[in-house]
């Protein structure tokens, strides 16, 4: 096993035996925007090798093109030392190289070990020994996962696990994770954390794609910051800090101006409250009136089955409520009852003392309710409709954009305008497609239309998720903005680290329940972590 | 809008193409599905043995040479601009209408009925109660299929589809047991009152005054899709339904009113047809009129301003066609094949031009 020894920025002048991975030259386009340009990385044998950089900055794409997902427009990939032409995840595999995704693509009425050989070619009558391999696996790397269970039965962490699984059953000897932590539980975490090591020490190879310094510094050796399709540089574990890497990846946006960024980059270790200007309790989250009351609320998913499970919340104005927990407990289906998008079968949301449970969604807008989806694209905008519609969605009978029963679309076109500047949505102009922007403008023109109704009440779901830090940033001075403004704000987040900086209290929800309310800075991680694997407090 | 527009959601796609590319992908196809369906057809004619020039000229021409051609083709627009727009405007928000004909039957058929039962009342009276009986029938007819889609999420294709056959009988009926004129011929009314029939503009011959109704309806789609928020809606309801929902539209309801609105323009084809052209309801009035509002709207690509440009083109092709038949011998469905191809060409096209359009940008 070659021991990553320097770091510098020359990762192919190397001496020794061959590497197990260089790219070099790599570049990569779509249309006019340069994804990679002559991008290049350099992995050892046996270590894990982070690799960080804002949202754009190529680090997913560099690894699909190793992966064989993207065709890079020029570049050399060498494996062992012999160049490689990867053209498919096939000739990846062939490789040696293996990629867990952010979002798990399995059969999820397979079971573990159908699911792992699935692609392999192999029969039935293989299964069985198959699933003594995986079990030998799991043993020896601590991926603890029963071979025979069915995959959707499984936890998200326990489906990560059977992903890994996966690649190490064919062999891989490069292992690519992308961004694994994003929904695991603290817990969950360390276990995985332990599980590479002992991978590493067999000589693969891991790629740690990943947002969080924190962890970056917690597991990986070296650490590679790529910014603008670039590696920028890479440094050993040992030369640097958290500090020191954060300014390497926010570049010329100073971290220390910005402890929300700090945060997010988890900088702070969850728990110790952010210094974030003496948090100034504005209007005193004690003192405010509750605006949003939500009790014995039942929600069905989308099979009819009851998702969240007779629910109370009181949220007073200028207050944040974080509502943590592990995907697919009930959060998507809160977020859309609190919002009015979905029917509730039980349990009245009350805003300002108005029952609008029932109700038709435009009347919760009415009534002061905005919503800023999960799914930006999905939910928020209509892709192929300019901004400008965009910016007018919701409010097209507002009297403030009609003139003689028309729409006055010369108002329109002003206010979206004002609001392109006002919000700094980055965009071609009004007219060009909302679906073209990229997720952080997709973002703001979100929130500028939700505070364009004045709300009283303000629903958020993962609202940062695959954000750059500029544009996680822009959502959080948002939501404070809300807050100050005598907002109920409800914050639905997998993120602990944009929790426990934004929210003046916390809930967490397990199988649609809460099972646990913390005041905030009253609480450490892995105290979540067992509320939010479903460990009930006593009651 | 949802015409069949081949673009691939592409989150790094150019934020704004070139204008190169622009032209290529908005001009480009229709030359080129024109210019492929006339060869093709073409090559086609000549196989069959006649003088395919000989035939296009025909076809390009006779609307333009006399006065007669003229007033057909603008009598034919106006069913064939309604009926298209019938379809659009449900495929706005992701339905398809494909009972055109069956709410122009009932809608000819009510109309037919109100003119021959109040035959003795004046035109003041008479015209406009036939016009809106046959309205409200197409109304009532699409309506059924609208309500089978909004309360128990029936197909509105198969509803629609399965209603025109409905209105075959519907029509039958009137024809051969209410008030059937033996004399006709065919299964046909008897004729409307003369208070029923719509005055003639311009001319001799001149055309039926339906056609500034027509022209009417089609302006104000075109204010009511771009100017209101009604019309926002729709377009919004269309592009995506749950972004729409969650911003307080109620995307259901839009689509049973945009297929009730669809059925009502059928309608009115429909009593258009029987006071400005027949002068009663007979079977086969229809002629092809639904499959043709389907092209055109397609063609179109669902844009309440291209229907009637494109309605007036295919009316061009339709009345050219009998006189092709008649002067060159050609059989008049060739221009029916025209037409299929220039479509399908155009949905080909759609897809070359897109990749071209993606390299030049």
């Amino acid at each position: 096993m070659t021991t990553a020894h320097t770091a510098g920025s020359a990762p192919g002048s190397v001496p020794g035996p061959a590497r197990p991975l260089t790219m070099a030259g790599v570049s990569k386009s779509f249309g006019p925007v340069k994804a990679l340009v002559e991008a290049d990385f350099e992995l050892a044998a046996g270590e894990v090798h982070g690799l960080v950089g804002g949202n754009g900055a190529g680090k997913t794409t560099l690894m699909n093109v190793l992966y064989g997902l993207y065709r890079p427009d020029a570049g050399e990939i060498r494996v062992d030392g012999r160049e490689a032409h990867i053209r498919s995840p096939r000739d990846a595999i062939d490789h040696g190289i293996g990629m867990v995704h952010q979002h798990l693509l399995q059969v999820s009425t397979y079971s573990v070990v159908e699911n792992v050989v699935l692609g392999t070619g192999k029969d039935a009558g293989g299964l069985r020994n198959a699933a003594r391999r995986i079990t030998e696996l799991s043993d020896q790397f601590g991926l603890a996962v029963d071979p025979r269970a069915r995959t959707d039965r499984l936890s998200v962490g326990a489906r990560q696990r059977v992903e890994i699984l996966k690649v190490l059953y064919r062999g891989a000897r490069i292992l690519i994770l992308d961004e694994p932590t994003s929904s695991l539980t603290p817990q969950e975490v360390d276990d995985l954390f332990a599980s590479l090591r002992g991978i590493v020490a067999e000589g693969t190879s891991v790629v740690f794609i990943s947002h969080k310094v924190r962890e970056v510094l917690a597991i990986c050796d070296r650490i590679s910051v790529m910014r603008d399709g670039r590696r920028l540089t890479t440094v050993h574990r040992s030369e640097t800090d958290a500090t020191g890497l954060a300014s390497l990846m926010v570049g010329e946006l100073a971290a220390q101006q910005s402890s929300d960024v700090a945060a997010t980059l988890g900088l702070a270790a969850v728990g110790e409250v952010v210094p974030e200007e003496p948090a100034a309790p504005v209007s005193g989250p004690a003192g405010g009136p509750a605006r949003l009351t939500v009790s014995d609320l039942v929600v069905p998913n989308d099979q009819g089955v009851a998702a969240v499970r007779g629910l109370d919340l009181a949220v007073r104005a200028g207050e944040v409520l974080g509502v943590a927990g592990v995907a697919g407990n009930g959060q998507v289906e809160l977020a859309e009852a609190l919002a009015g998008v979905r029917h509730a079968e039980r349990g009245s949301v009350r805003v300002d003392g108005t029952d609008l449970a029932g109700r038709q969604t435009r009347h919760w807008l009415t009534a002061g309710v905005a919503y800023v989806p999960e799914d930006r694209h999905r939910d928020g905008i209509l892709g192929a409709a300019s901004v400008t519609d965009n910016l007018l969605l919701g409010a097209q009978r507002s009297s403030a954009y009609r003139r003689a029963g028309l729409i006055d679309w010369r108002r329109v076109r002003e206010h979206a305008r004002t609001t392109i500047d006002r919000y700094s949505i980055k965009t071609p102009g009004p007219d060009a497609p909302a679906g073209n922007l990229s997720g952080g403008n997709i973002q703001r023109l979100v929130l500028a239309r939700a505070f364009d109704r004045e709300p009283t009440v303000l629903v958020l779901q993962n609202p940062t998720r695959g954000l750059d830090l500029r544009s996680a940033q822009f959502v959080y001075d948002r939501v404070h903005d809300a807050r100050d403004r005598g907002c109920a704000v409800v914050l639905i987040s997998e993120d602990l680290d944009e929790l426990s900086l934004l929210a003046d209290r916390m809930v967490v929800l397990y199988s649609g329940e809460v099972v646990g309310e913390r005041a905030r800075g009253d609480y450490d991680a892995y105290e979540l972590g067992r509320l939010m694997a479903g460990v009930r407090e006593d009651a | 809008m949802s015409a069949p527009v081949m673009t691939e959601p592409d989150a790094l796609a150019p934020a704004r193409p070139s204008m190169a590319a622009r032209v290529i992908r908005g001009v480009l196809p229709y030359v080129l599905a024109l210019v492929l369906a006339f060869v093709v057809a073409g090559i086609v004619i000549a196989a069959l043995g006649y003088d395919p020039i000989e035939a296009f000229r025909t076809i390009l021409t006779t609307s333009f040479k006399t006065g007669f051609g003229f007033t057909e083709t603008l009598t034919k627009w106006v069913p064939l601009t309604l009926l298209a727009l019938g379809f659009t405007i449900p495929l706005a928000v992701g339905r398809f209408n494909i009972g055109g004909e069956g709410q122009l039957l009932v809608g000819a058929t009510a109309a037919a009925g109100v003119g021959i039962v109040y035959a003795d009342l004046p035109s003041a009276v008479l015209l406009p109660m036939v016009i809106v009986a046959g309205v409200l029938a197409g109304v009532v007819w699409a309506g059924i299929a609208a309500l089978l889609m909004g309360r128990f999420h029936v197909n509105e294709i198969l509803s629609t589809v399965l209603l025109n056959f409905v209105s075959f009988q519907v029509l039958d009926y009137a024809a051969t047991e209410v008030w059937s004129d033996p004399a006709a011929g065919v299964a046909a009314t008897q004729r409307v009152g003369s208070g029923a029939e719509l005055p003639t503009i311009g001319g001799p011959p001149g055309v039926h005054a339906g056609l500034l109704l027509a022209g009417a309806v089609a302006l104000a789609t075109i204010v009511v899709t771009r100017r209101t928020s009604a019309g926002f809606e729709l377009r919004a309801a269309g592009t995506n339904p749950r972004a729409a929902g969650i911003n307080g539209i109620r995307v259901e309801r839009v689509a049973v009113i945009a297929l009730i609105v669809g059925g009502a323009l059928g309608g009115l084809a429909g009593a258009l047809e029987v006071s400005g052209v027949h002068g009663r309801a007979l079977e086969g009035m229809q002629t092809n009129f639904l499959l043709l509002g389907i092209i055109i709207g397609l063609i179109a690509r669902g844009s309440a301003v291209w229907v009637p440009v494109v309605a007036f083109g295919i009316a061009i092709l339709e009345v050219g066609a009998s006189s092709m038949q008649r002067t060159v011998g050609v059989p008049a469905e060739m221009v029916l094949i025209i037409e299929a191809l220039i479509l399908i060409f155009l949905l080909l096209s759609d897809v070359i031009a897109g990749r071209l359009a993606r390299r030049v940008a």
